[in-house]
């Protein structure tokens, strides 16, 4: 009589996945999640850009962790096939993944809610429905069924009053390393940090977001305009209707700052990249001299902004955990071009305004000085516009001449050691040339 | 500024003549006056005289980075119509109007550099259809030698990576013996035309209608000795939709044009003003003619292969 062969059991424990979801999400990544969600929600309500009827509320210590908000609840329907669910469904027409603008990956909130800790409940009240959910996810773990399930607040048809929608969530039994974070204060004040920079334009339009006891302000983008400087800008559209996506690119000058020169990045709003000064941007690679050295300030009043805008998530150039860009994406590339095509044209002026420091003569100094800071966003007229300065009349430079001359390979390295050892940058014969000659009209030029 | 006197070496002038004659063809593309022609006019601008006067351009920008000598060069400016920007074209060709359809010849007497492949790089990512871009560069072998503190042997492959950049070098270029004599100039040939098309590539990613991505098709490759050899390539940046436009440009017809690796050279005879006449004559005469003049045979095809373009000046004292 045949055997039947025996089958592999290949089916993953529910441990095993909730290990590798949580593996790569940082605490303070897993608590912006639910913040997105959050904004999704104020978003598809919002009127244009105002946000100042809406709140999240963000409250922790050492045994629990909440977040509360006005903004619109989670549709039972949304909740029974998509929010909870996992993983995203593609064959799924009713998938509403596409109409959220941040949220896009669809494993956020459970992964968030696993990172947090052991319990968590939601409660969720939006404009046609409303539900209620506690998990142990110990307990859930045991089961053999993939499912969660509503308790006794579900109700599928309702109507309620819009400014009574929103979501509340609560998680206890923190693990252990989650619990101790929540008491330290700078990983209260890195959160803080890190959620007034990836929202800074929700909070700039009203969001009203608190940790704890904490109130946070956005940050404004801003440029020196005046008569005499006029920022960059111009307006990439790639593809059409639901396909399109928009890049508005701005880059200037504003205050000068080692930490907050660069290239700020946006993706629907959200802040994936902040003051880069690498190749990611365009600095180094193609640029050439704009590559920075360490601690060299040439370029310390640099700011480049580029919002990337589309109803389709998908398309964004960012990463999957939405807080870098995809460096191989094509859209990305393609505007990276234009970014250094901004970068280059402010070169110049970045370098004259450098050289003014050792120079009595400022004249772009002043006209710094004489301009006023303005937020991107009221600077364009629409119209593509190059970076634009009123050139100082250039004086008469001196004349410059060459003089080269040989000597012994020993000397001039010995000279290189000597300068070195004085301080001096003097890794080329060139230099040790130049060196030697000012030292020596240094010493004998009594005019 | 320049070192030389253009007018006086031939093959430059025979180049710039053709380059003219190729120009004429763009305005299938749009009138003259809608092109705009960028260069470097040194202080003699003889490629911005014959261009305006032959073809018509109205808006013509010169670069030069020597400032210091700014009075001498406007002195010099044969046509008011030449907007002189005193800087380098690093500089300058970022902050220039790019949706102009352009004309641009990058005519270094450097090595092909990082800074040459970055003017190439920004203007590629930026041309509008219809626009040329052609670069003429050092392609003499020994200019590429790297300087002792960087090999003490002075290798020109060392020399051609630190002036390029080691990810440009083509993988062919091995041992010393791949630079020498027009092996060079090929070699800076691959490096342009890839420069060109990688940024052109990157800029297609941004561009979801397949008839509006760009693409650049070569129509120059020329190799000619002026003291050192020297290299010009070069060709037009366009649209998808419009290549039936470049079908009409017939650019195939000129002999000198060159749409791959094989070179055009430029090698004109050295003549006396006799012997030039002589042959005018009989260019289109049957080959015994020509056997009456005592000039060599290879000379002899050399002139009736240039004679077109052969430069008729003379150096004279005043």
């Amino acid at each position: 009589m045949p055997t039947e062969t025996p089958k592999i059991d290949a089916s993953p424990t529910k441990d095993f996945f909730v290990a590798v979801l949580v593996r790569d999400i940082s605490l303070d990544d897993a608590i912006a999640e639910l913040i997105d969600n959050s904004i999704d929600g104020a978003k598809k309500l919002a009127v244009g850009d105002d946000f100042s009827d809406f709140y999240i509320s963000v409250k922790f210590d050492k045994t629990s962790f909440s977040i509360g908000d006005n903004c619109g609840g989670i549709p039972v329907i949304i909740a029974k096939d998509y929010a909870f669910r996992f993983g995203r469904d593609s064959k799924n027409p009713d998938d509403y993944s596409a109409d959220l603008p941040i949220g896009q990956f669809g494993v956020g909130m459970k992964r968030s809610l696993f990172r947090l800790g052991d319990n968590f409940s939601v409660d969720s009240v939006s404009l046609g429905s409303s539900f209620g959910m506690e998990v142990d996810v110990n307990k859930w773990k045991a089961e053999k069924e993939w499912k969660f399930e509503f308790n006794n607040k579900y109700e599928p048809n309702q109507n309620n009053l819009i400014e009574n929608c929103g979501t509340k969530i609560k998680v206890t039994n923190l693990h252990t390393n989650v619990s101790e974070n929540f008491q330290s204060n700078s990983f209260i004040n890195g959160l803080k940090i890190k959620i007034e920079d990836v929202h800074s334009e929700a909070l700039i339009n009203g969001l009203k977001i608190k940790i704890n006891t904490i109130e946070l302000d956005g940050h404004k983008d801003e440029l020196l305009t005046s008569k005499d400087i006029k920022p960059f800008f111009k307006k990439i559209t790639i593809g059409k209707n639901a396909n399109k996506v928009e890049a508005k690119i701005y880059a200037g000058i504003s205050t000068k700052s080692k930490e907050n020169f660069g290239w700020y990045i946006y993706c629907n709003g959200r802040q994936v990249v902040k003051a880069d000064k690498f190749p990611l941007t365009g600095w180094g690679s193609a640029t050439g001299e704009v590559s920075v050295p360490k601690g060299h300030t040439q370029f310390d009043r640099f700011r480049g902004y580029v919002y990337f805008e589309s109803s389709n998530a998908f398309l964004l150039p960012w990463n999957t955990k939405k807080d870098g860009i995809n460096e191989n994406s094509e859209i990305y590339q393609a505007v990276r071009l234009e970014m250094i095509l901004a970068l280059r044209q402010l070169i110049d002026f970045l370098n004259q305004l450098a050289k003014e420091s050792d120079t009595e003569d400022k004249p772009i100094t002043e006209m710094i000085g004489n301009a006023t800071s303005a937020n991107v966003s009221d600077l364009s007229s629409g119209k593509n516009t190059s970076f634009k300065f009123k050139a100082p009349k250039p004086k008469a430079t001196e004349p410059m001449q060459t003089i080269t001359y040989r000597k012994p390979k020993k000397e001039i390295d010995k000279a290189k050691k000597i300068l070195k050892e004085s301080g001096e940058d003097s890794k080329s014969n060139e230099s040790v040339g130049r060196l030697t000659f000012e030292y020596f009209m240094d010493l004998e030029d009594e005019s | 500024m320049e070192d030389f006197d253009y007018r006086l070496r031939p093959a430059k002038s025979i180049e710039r003549k053709m380059l003219a004659e190729s120009f004429s063809r763009l305005f299938i593309f749009g009138k003259p006056s809608s092109y705009q022609y960028v260069g470097f006019g040194a202080i003699w601008f003889n490629d911005f005289i014959l261009f305006h006067k032959a073809l018509g351009f109205e808006k013509m920008i010169s670069m030069e980075k020597n400032k210091h000598l700014q009075k001498r060069f406007e002195f010099n400016c044969p046509l008011n119509c030449i907007d002189l920007k005193f800087d380098h074209s690093n500089i300058v060709l970022p902050t220039l109007k790019w949706t102009t359809k352009t004309v641009l010849w990058l005519d270094y007497v450097c090595v092909l550099n990082e800074e040459v492949l970055r003017d190439i790089s920004l203007v590629s990512s930026q041309m509008s259809s219809g626009s040329m871009l052609i670069i003429s560069v050092n392609a003499e072998p020994r200019n590429y030698r790297a300087k002792e503190e960087d090999d003490p042997q002075k290798k020109m492959i060392s020399g051609l990576k630190i002036s390029v950049g080691e990810n440009k070098v083509p993988n062919y270029v091995k041992k010393e013996a791949d630079m020498n004599g027009w092996n060079t100039a090929e070699i800076c040939r691959d490096i342009f035309t890839n420069e060109i098309e990688e940024t052109l590539k990157i800029r297609n990613g941004g561009i979801v209608d397949s008839t509006d991505k760009f693409s650049y098709q070569q129509l120059f490759n020329f190799n000619y000795n002026d003291g050192a050899k020297m290299a010009t390539f070069g060709g037009i940046i366009s649209q998808e939709k419009d290549s039936t436009l470049i079908e009409k440009c017939a650019f195939d017809h000129f002999d000198f044009y060159r749409r791959g690796k094989e070179p055009y050279y430029i090698n004109p005879p050295l003549l006396t003003f006799r012997e030039i006449h002589a042959l005018e004559k009989i260019v289109h005469s049957d080959k015994k003619e020509a056997k009456k003049i005592p000039i060599d045979t290879a000379q002899i095809d050399e002139f009736i292969k240039l004679h077109r373009y052969f430069p008729t000046f003379a150096l004279t004292e005043i």
